[in-house]
Parts: structure tokens; C-alpha cells; sequence
């Protein structure tokens, strides 16, 4: 019951402290509006102007007349320019000098090696290492396979031992599956700013220092580490409060996709708070300051959420191995996953749960140093 | 004996800041514990409420060891400490309740000894307000108040008067003498000697972290005076009759200060009765008279060659 007493003074106190309360809840909102509209373009697929590809043909059979009916089908003219060229060397001179992107080539005899069930390729040459020109001729591929298996099943026309595609396929990812600036911009400064949300644990300790009423407690007939668990609830519910109304905010007004299950949501918004508080406490046991410990929750929050890819996506050996000490990576990993792949990471809500273990176990350890 | 504190030693690093520290409370008492700043007054009642280890000695309330009964002892403290200890972002009652429900009042007793609290420091009118607004002497009262609700037989006071204005520093001083009537132990440190002479019953005096002479005022007074002081207010001043009072062989001193005299004489040599046959003889009227007592500062002066502020 004590400690329930201590959790609820705690909340009740927090909620008290209207700056704290306006600054935790308008930041993030604000920040989610931001940076989910000026990286928007970094997020979502854009209307592009069709690519000027040269094509040379030394083929005379069915492939060059497919690949000539594709180019100029109107699907494919939307996204690419194909220009004939007169020679190969003519071709590879106009791709170097920039006057195409990229030039398409056919080998003589290409029809009738397919025919004869050999395995060919279509070349494409271009200066950039990637290009989408490579995802329309896969799809030419396919079609072109799936198309002459038709074919052999009806036994006319053509006689064909292998449809084994001569691209590899690449995933082509569809519009609505991948998260728009303001779904990714949500989640990570959601993330972010209950981070920050360590304050709240700094908060629970270093006021009681500053106001003196952490002599009462330590006289008063209750283990430290009932006051600890009182003070470590009642802020978490604070900040917790916090996340699920930045949530609501986010999903109801920005229209963020939160899609997944509600429940892991939930459950990952209540372990970060945990973590986040426990964090902010333990910093305080230690430095027994509210200037040193929010500098050290600035500092070290900042560190967290950036290799955890919080501002904008990070690649690299490195940068992946740092973001696994960041307990943002975990809790976005879940939800992400979730949200856009339907699928439940226990690794990460795992990974979540032992963090959460390991910073309230610290919490204990450090809180029990005399605050007197 | 409701408290025994036995040869107490803490140490700070080579630092020793109470040295073989002894005293005992009994119940009803109010117990000063005098010295100048930086004592050991406040190490000691820190030891005591348990907020602080100590290196040697023991500590034992009711014949138990406060070390190994330490949730069992604090339920019987109240503490008031030096500082205002109060949530500044809870109303008055708030920290009450905060406070009782930390020493286990529930329910409708709780509501009971809130409002007996409030009332006894005066601020039931300002239940609802939070300290943050309140005045130094009334956050001093809340002080007092959140230490007591739950009735404890000691109650430990910190030099509870400190920064207040001379109307509330009366208020609580009755007030601590009101919990004594009503059946409370005090424990009550000050380097303000006239508080402790006032309220106190017994006292100790601690310098350098040592117990350097206890017992009730007289006791201690009778420790150090060999001499008394007469204010005598009389109707006229005759100089003369100066010169007459210093030739008594056991006076030492006699000044004029407006219409009254100061005569210093050693003490138990019947100066008062010889003086007053002096002024009589002479014709003089005496308005009033009064035979000073060496204070406790006194005391601390001749003990320690110090003043109490120093």
C-alpha cells in the first residue's frame, strides 16, 4: 500500500509540473510534424520522368520482337525512352558521354539459343551502379519466361527446358507497405522524446534532494527499496501516459500508420517507459543532480537515438552494432515489424524485456547509495 | 529510560565527528542538546533517526538496539529536521496524508489526526493551499505537523526555529511545550540558548563532538558560578552610596546604568540583604530588585573559553 501511496503522489506531482508536462507532450508532436514532413521525400516513391536507353539488337527472332513490343508498350514508355542506336560502339560512346543512361544489347542468335533451352542473358550497360532500368527489364524477363512456358504446356510454337529466370528477382516493395516520413518520423521521435522522458526519473529523486523530504522518507518505516519501487511506478505511469497520448495524437491527427497489434504497441510503449525512468533515476542516484543528470540524458539520448536511426537511417557495420545498446533500436524493430510485415519479433521484445531488467536492477543497486 | 545513547563515535574520514557521544531520555522529558554550529547536534539526531551509520557506541530505544530494529524504532520517531522537509507541489493536507500513510494511518483515523494536526499548528484554513505560498514560519508549523500525526513517543526537533520571525518561533516553542504536556518525549537542538532555557528540562552541552557537561539548568548553572549579579532599580542615584557598595569585601563590582545599579559579588555571601541595609540607611527607595542567575551561555564560556556564536 506504500508504495501504491508513493506511486500515485509521484504521478500526481509529475502531472503538477506543467512545463514538464507541456514541454514532454508539444515536443514530440512537434518534432513528429517536422522532421515527418521535411524527410517525407526520403519515404515515399516519386513520379520519376521516363530514362533515355539506347537499344542495339543484333537478334533477328522472337526475343528482339518481344523486347521491341515491350519497349514501346505504353506502360513501359511512361518510365522509359528507348532509342535505337546503330551500333554497339555508337551505343557505349552516347552512355559515356551521359547522352543515355543506360543501353540494352541483344547478341545475334539470342532467339534461337533461348529456343534451344541454353541459358542467355540480356545486357544492359550503364555508368550509375543502380539503375530501374534493371527492375523493367526483370520484369520483361518474367513475363518473357512465364509467357514461353505457357507456350510449351500448349505444345505449340516453341520447345523450352528451363524457365529459370535470367535476372534474379528482385523484391519490389508496393506503395502502403513502406512508411511514409510521418509513419517512420512518428514512431522514432516517439521514441526519442520518452528518452528524454528520463527527466521524470530524475525528477522522482533529485526534487526530494532539493526539497529535503528525502530525510523524511529514509526515517520514515519503509525499506528504501519500497520507495524506489513507489517512485519508479508512479513516474513510469507518467510517462507512460505521455506515450499514449503522443500515440493517439499521431494516429488519430497525422493519421500515422500504427496498424499491428495493439496489445505489442502497448507493451513496447510501457517497457520503453520503464527503461527510460529507471535511466533517469539511476543518473540521479549517481550524480545526486538534476543540471548533471539532464545534460547526461541529452548527451546520452541523443547518442541512443541517432544509431538507432532516430533522425534518418544509418548504415554501416559499426552503426549496427552500437544500435543493439540502444533500447530505441528494440522497440522500433518490434513495432516496425508489426506494423509493416504483420509479424510478431520476439527477439526484440525480448531484447526489450532484458533491458528493462537489467536498467530497474541498476536502479535498485544505485538507489540504495545514501542520499543524505 | 526511553533512549540510551552510549559512547557514540562517528568519524568522517580522519575527521572525528562525535567523540564518545553520552546521554540518556527519559520519558516526558524535553531534552536540549546545546552547541554552537558544527557540534555533533545534528550527527547525533541523524544517528538516532537511523539516517546515518555510525563507527561506535550504540544506540537503544526502549532497551532495543535501533540498529537491529530499525522499522520497529522509526514508527515510534517523529522527526522534525533542520531543513523544511515538504513537497512543495502538494497542498498542506496532501503532505499530511503523504506522511501518515508513510507511518501506517488509514482511513477515517487518518482524516482524524490530520485534522487534529492541522488545527494544533494553526493551519486548517490553509489545508488546501500548497506550501509553496506559505510564509517561513507557517512552512515551519507544516513541518512540525507532518512529524506528529502519528503520535510518536519520541519526537526529534532539529533546530526547528531557525530563519523564522519571533511570532512564530513563540508559536512553536508553546507549541512543543503543548506536545509535552500531552505526553511526548522531545528531543529539541539549538544553538539558541534562551530557547533551550526555556523549554527544556534537561540539557546537554556538545562541542567538538563531545558531551562536554549535562543535567537540568541548575545543575549545570551551579557547575560554573561562583558569582551573582543585583539589578537594583532605586529612586536616586547617590554616588557615594557606589563607593560604599564596592568596599563590601565580597563585592567585585558596582556600575550605575540610569536610574538602576549593578552590583557582581561572589556568590552565597549574603550581598543582597547587605546592599539593601546600605540603600536603606541612606534613604533610599528601592523600586525593584533582581538577582541575575548565570545563564547556560555563561556556562558554554566557562566550559569552552567560547561564546555559543562564535
Amino acid at each position: 500500500m506504500k508504495i501504491l501511496m508513493i506511486a500515485y503522489y509521484t504521478f500526481i506531482r509529475n502531472v503538477r509540473d506543467v512545463k514538464a508536462m507541456v514541454a514532454f507532450i508539444l515536443l514530440p508532436i512537434l518534432m513528429m510534424l517536422i522532421l515527418g514532413k521535411a524527410l517525407d521525400s526520403a519515404y515515399t516513391p516519386k513520379k520519376i520522368d521516363p530514362m533515355n536507353v539506347g537499344y542495339f539488337s543484333q537478334d533477328e527472332g522472337l526475343l528482339d520482337s518481344s523486347l521491341n513490343e515491350f519497349f514501346t508498350a505504353k506502360k513501359t514508355k511512361s518510365v522509359l525512352e528507348v532509342k535505337k542506336v546503330k551500333t554497339l560502339e555508337s551505343g557505349m560512346d552516347q552512355v559515356k558521354s551521359g547522352k543515355l543512361k543506360g543501353l540494352v544489347y541483344l547478341e545475334k542468335g539470342m532467339s534461337n539459343s533461348f529456343k534451344n533451352g541454353e541459358q542467355v542473358k540480356i545486357n544492359f550497360y550503364s555508368k550509375e551502379k543502380t539503375s530501374y532500368v534493371q527492375p523493367v527489364l526483370e520484369s520483361f524477363v518474367r513475363t518473357f519466361n512465364i509467357g514461353n512456358t505457357l507456350i510449351k504446356v500448349d505444345g505449340k510454337k516453341m520447345q523450352q527446358k528451363s524457365t529459370s529466370s535470367i535476372i534474379k528477382e528482385v523484391k519490389i516493395v508496393t506503395e502502403g507497405k513502406i512508411p511514409r516520413g510521418i509513419d517512420y518520423y512518428s514512431l522514432t521521435a516517439l521514441f526519442q522524446s520518452l528518452l528524454f522522458g528520463a527527466i521524470f526519473g530524475v525528477f522522482a529523486i533529485t526534487k526530494d534532494m532539493g526539497n529535503h523530504t528525502n530525510l523524511r522518507l529514509a526515517a520514515a518505516p519503509i525499506q528504501p527499496s519500497k520507495v524506489i519501487l513507489g517512485k519508479l511506478i508512479g513516474s513510469t505511469m507518467t510517462l507512460y501516459g505521455i506515450s499514449l497520448l503522443i500515440f493517439l495524437v499521431s494516429k488519430f491527427i497525422y493519421k500515422a500508420n500504427w496498424d499491428g497489434s495493439l496489445w505489442l504497441i502497448l507493451l513496447v510503449l510501457f517497457l520503453f517507459s520503464a527503461i527510460a525512468v529507471a535511466f533517469g533515476m539511476i543518473l540521479a542516484y549517481l550524480s545526486k543532480s538534476t543540471m548533471a543528470s539532464s545534460l547526461s540524458i541529452f548527451i546520452i539520448g541523443t547518442v541512443l537515438t541517432l544509431v538507432s536511426g532516430g533522425f534518418s537511417r544509418m548504415e554501416g557495420k559499426v552503426i549496427e552494432m552500437l544500435s543493439y545498446l540502444s533500447p530505441n533500436t528494440y522497440a522500433q524493430k518490434a513495432l516496425f515489424t508489426n506494423i509493416y510485415e504483420g509479424t510478431f519479433t520476439q527477439s526484440n521484445i525480448l531484447g526489450l524485456v532484458l533491458y528493462t531488467i537489467i536498467v530497474v536492477a541498476f536502479t535498485f543497486i544505485t538507489g540504495r547509495r545514501r542520499v543524505i | 529510560m526511553l533512549l540510551e545513547v552510549n559512547n557514540l563515535i562517528k568519524r568522517y574520514g580522519d575527521f572525528l565527528a562525535l567523540d564518545h557521544i553520552t546521554f540518556a531520555i527519559n520519558e516526558g522529558e524535553i531534552f536540549g542538546l546545546l552547541g554552537p554550529n558544527g557540534a555533533g547536534k545534528t550527527t547525533t539526531i541523524s544517528i538516532i533517526s537511523s539516517l546515518t551509520p555510525y563507527d561506535g557506541g550504540e544506540v537503544k530505544f526502549l532497551g532495543k538496539e535501533i540498529k537491529r530494529h530499525e522499522m520497529e524504532v522509526k514508527q515510534e520517531f517523529g522527526i522534525v529536521p533542520q531543513e523544511i522537509a515538504l513537497f512543495e507541489d502538494l497542498t498542506a493536507y496532501e503532505n499530511l496524508d503523504y506522511f501518515g500513510r508513510l507511518y501506517g494511518l488509514r482511513g477515517s483515523l487518518l482524516k482524524e489526526r490530520i485534522a487534529e494536526a492541522l488545527s494544533f499548528t494553526g493551519l486548517t484554513d490553509r489545508q488546501r493551499d500548497r506550501p509553496k505560498g506559505f510564509s517561513g514560519g507557517m512552512k515551519r508549523r507544516l513541518n512540525i505537523a507532518c512529524a506528529i500525526l502519528h503520535h510518536p513517543k519520541l519526537i526529534i526537533m532539529d533546530e526547528p526555529t531557525v530563519g523564522i520571525d519571533p511570532q512564530s518561533r513563540n508559536h512553536i516553542l508553546q507549541s512543543i511545550k503543548e506536545l509535552n504536556k500531552m505526553g511526548s518525549t522531545i528531543i529539541y537542538t539549538s544553538h539558541y540558548m534562551e530557547e533551550v532555557e526555556e523549554i527544556c528540562t534537561r540539557v546537554a552541552i556538545v562541542d567538538h563532538g563531545r558531551v562536554i557537561a549535562q543535567g537540568t539548568k541548575e545543575e549545570l548553572t551551579a557547575l560554573v558560578s561562583t558569582e551573582e549579579k543585583l539589578v537594583i532599580e532605586i529612586s536616586s542615584v547617590n554616588y557615594s552610596l557606589v563607593e560604599q557598595i564596592k568596599s563590601i569585601p565580597s563585592i567585585r563590582e558596582c556600575i550605575i546604568k540610569g536610574n538602576s545599579l549593578e552590583v557582581v559579588g561572589k556568590k552565597g555571601e549574603h550581598n543582597v540583604s547587605r546592599v539593601i541595609n546600605l540603600l536603606a540607611e541612606a534613604g533610599i527607595e528601592i523600586l525593584s530588585l533582581n538577582v541575575e542567575k548565570p545563564s547556560l551561555e555563561a556556562v558554554f564560556l566557562t566550559l569552552t573559553g567560547r561564546s555559543l556564536r562564535d
